[in-house]
């Protein structure tokens, strides 16, 4: 399976996607540069985290308008997958390719912890490796991770089952207090209505190996692989 | 304002003192020479032309926060401006590959550069105006590495400055040359601004609009230095636009809510509602003001604004 990772000026978790990919999965990558037009060639594409453009104006809004996103947009109107992970969360909201769009954490903090994700749909490209609600332990590291959309869209994504991953405690428990940023309904994760693009502020690729405390993120990248594997 | 005894006289301009101190006048001149002064010949009115170009140049850049040695234009091809003690460095900044940059680099002509090349030489006409490195300019102790710095950043603003100010009249600046100097240790910029010391492309033919036609018989030259004139002493009107975005009425806001806080246990109970947003102000260029807000709104909608999360006003000056 061939992966690319898209870099923007000021991603800058482009090389542990690539890490992970490369050593932990011993599949191919790519790094692919905010200008390239063509990503025909890769059978996924990872939008990494960091600062894209500064994160001036709104986080992802100037990325969103970089050469590479019209090429990826194409990519996922044609059922490419696609995943983008924190800044490339809020590149893929921006982007219209999934509903929403983030706010400020309520705390006002950068919060950079371990947290823990309830897998709430576990036939997806992305979780097939997840039992039905296993916990995932899996950091984030953000200022803007405070989902929200529209309460119409929010009840259609609930109903088709494309939040994928909600905050919880250690023991699966959806509540308030497991909230690290004040996200609509606990969202942590979500897909489009094709399930082929996937948007998640926590980062998988920080929790692959058994060094960094978790390796809960390969339920992720090995899922991703199930399905190539299946689907082709 | 008296002018006075020659000073120097360049390939391009004579430099006269005046009867007031620390003042000079550039007067322009017709001849143009090219290729280390190889080739020479006349260009009809390029004196009046380059001298009005400065004249509307330097005023704009002044506009925009850069410091020159330019007064006023006193007749149809003299300047006056303040006497500089020069730095024989000639800046040369470059967005497209041109001439010896294309060759050096190996490049077609009229490549686009990925970020602007800033490039530095030494006005020394005995030795062919050699390129320096700063390492150069540093053994010759041309200029101190501050003031290096000084003037390259200065170059580039000019050039983020004069690229949209071009491109507003339908013209590419492709690359040009600085010349800085000092005037009571401050440095300012000095020398001209005009077709002879820029390369400027038509944005819609390719043609050329610049002493490259002199330098590679293109014919036509006196003409185009004309047009560069005219559309360069376009006046554009600008339109000031004022945005305001805010969060959307229902939509959390988490900054807001921090200061309405803030605020209340500061005792200023009477506060109910704090929303923070952005205010940001535009300058349009080459756009009818009924159309402005059309432009800003379609801006807002697609770059400026969220509209999932934020509200946002235009209003036009
Ligand atoms: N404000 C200034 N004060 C003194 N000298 C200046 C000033 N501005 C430009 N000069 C210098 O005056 C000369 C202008 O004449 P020009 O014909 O361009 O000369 P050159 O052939 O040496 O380039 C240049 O040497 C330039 O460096
Ligand atoms: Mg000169």
């Amino acid at each position: 399976m061939r992966f690319g990772v898209v870099v923007f000026p000021g991603s800058n978790c482009e090389a542990d996607c690539f890490y992970v990919i490369d050593k932990v999965l011993r599949e191919d990558v790519d790094y692919v540069w905010h200008k390239e037009r063509d990503v025909s060639s890769y059978d996924c594409l990872v939008l990494p985290g960091g600062f894209s453009y500064g994160d001036y104006l709104r986080c992802g809004a100037i990325a969103r308008f970089s050469p590479v996103m019209e090429a990826v947009t194409a990519f996922a109107r044609e059922g490419g997958l696609v995943i983008g992970i924190c800044n490339g969360f809020q590149i893929l909201l921006e982007a219209g390719l999934l509903p929403g769009a983030m706010l400020r954490n309520t705390s006002l903090h950068f919060i950079c912890r371990f947290v823990n994700l309830r897998v709430e749909n576990n036939a997806t490209p992305w979780t097939n490796q997840a039992a039905a609600r296993q916990v995932l332990r899996i950091p984030i590291a953000h200022n803007e991770g405070n989902y929200v959309v529209d309460p119409a869209t929010h009840r259609r994504m609930v109903e088709e089952r494309r939040v994928i991953l909600r905050y919880c405690d250690a023991s699966g428990e959806v509540t308030p207090e497991s909230n690290p940023n004040g996200s609509l309904d606990n969202i942590a994760g979500i897909c489009n209505e094709g399930f082929n693009v996937f948007g998640l502020m926590p980062h998988p690729e920080r929790a692959s190996e058994e060094i960094l405390g978790s390796t809960d993120g390969l339920v992720i990248w090995k899922s991703v692989l199930e399905h190539y594997k299946e689907k082709g | 304002m008296e002018k006075r005894e020659l000073i120097y006289e360049g390939k391009a301009k004579r430099v006269y003192a005046t009867d007031q101190p620390g003042q000079v006048i550039h007067e322009f001149k017709d001849e143009a020479t090219a290729f280390d002064g190889k080739k020479r010949g006349v260009i009809a009115g390029k004196g009046k032309v380059n001298a009005k170009m400065s004249d509307i140049i330097f005023r704009y850049l002044e506009k925009h926060g850069i410091r020159t040695h330019h007064l006023k234009l006193l007749s149809e091809n003299e300047l006056l401006t303040w006497w500089l003690e020069m730095i024989p460095v000639e800046i040369i900044v470059r967005n497209y590959a041109a001439g010896s940059l294309a060759k050096r680099l190996g490049y077609p002509e009229r490549t686009e550069m990925k970020a602007p090349i800033v490039e530095y030489y030494y006005k020394n006409d005995e030795l062919g105006d050699p390129m320096l490195a700063r390492e150069h300019i540093r053994e010759l102790g041309l200029a101190g590495d501050e003031q290096l710095d000084e003037m390259t950043s200065i170059a580039l603003r000019v050039n983020e400055i004069l690229r949209p100010y071009f491109e507003a009249r339908g013209l590419i600046l492709a690359d040009f040359k600085l010349e800085f100097g000092l005037r009571e240790g401050r440095l300012l910029l000095g020398d001209e601004f005009s077709p002879d010391v820029c390369r400027l492309w038509d944005a819609e033919t390719g043609e050329i609009m610049d002493k490259d036609r002199f330098r590679r018989d293109l014919g036509r030259v006196e003409e185009t230095y004309a047009e560069v004139l005219r559309r360069v002493s376009e006046e554009k009107a600008g339109v000031a636009v004022a945005v305001y975005v805010s969060p959307k009425k229902g939509i959390l806001d988490p900054a807001g809510q921090a200061t309405l806080g803030a605020l209340q246990s500061l005792g200023y109970d009477e506060v109910r509602e704090v929303r923070i947003g952005k205010y940001i102000t535009l300058r349009l260029e080459g756009v009818e003001p009924d159309k402005a807000e059309e432009r800003v709104r379609e801006m807002c909608e697609r770059l400026l604004a969220n509209p999932i999360i934020e509200d946002y006003r235009v209003e036009i000056e």
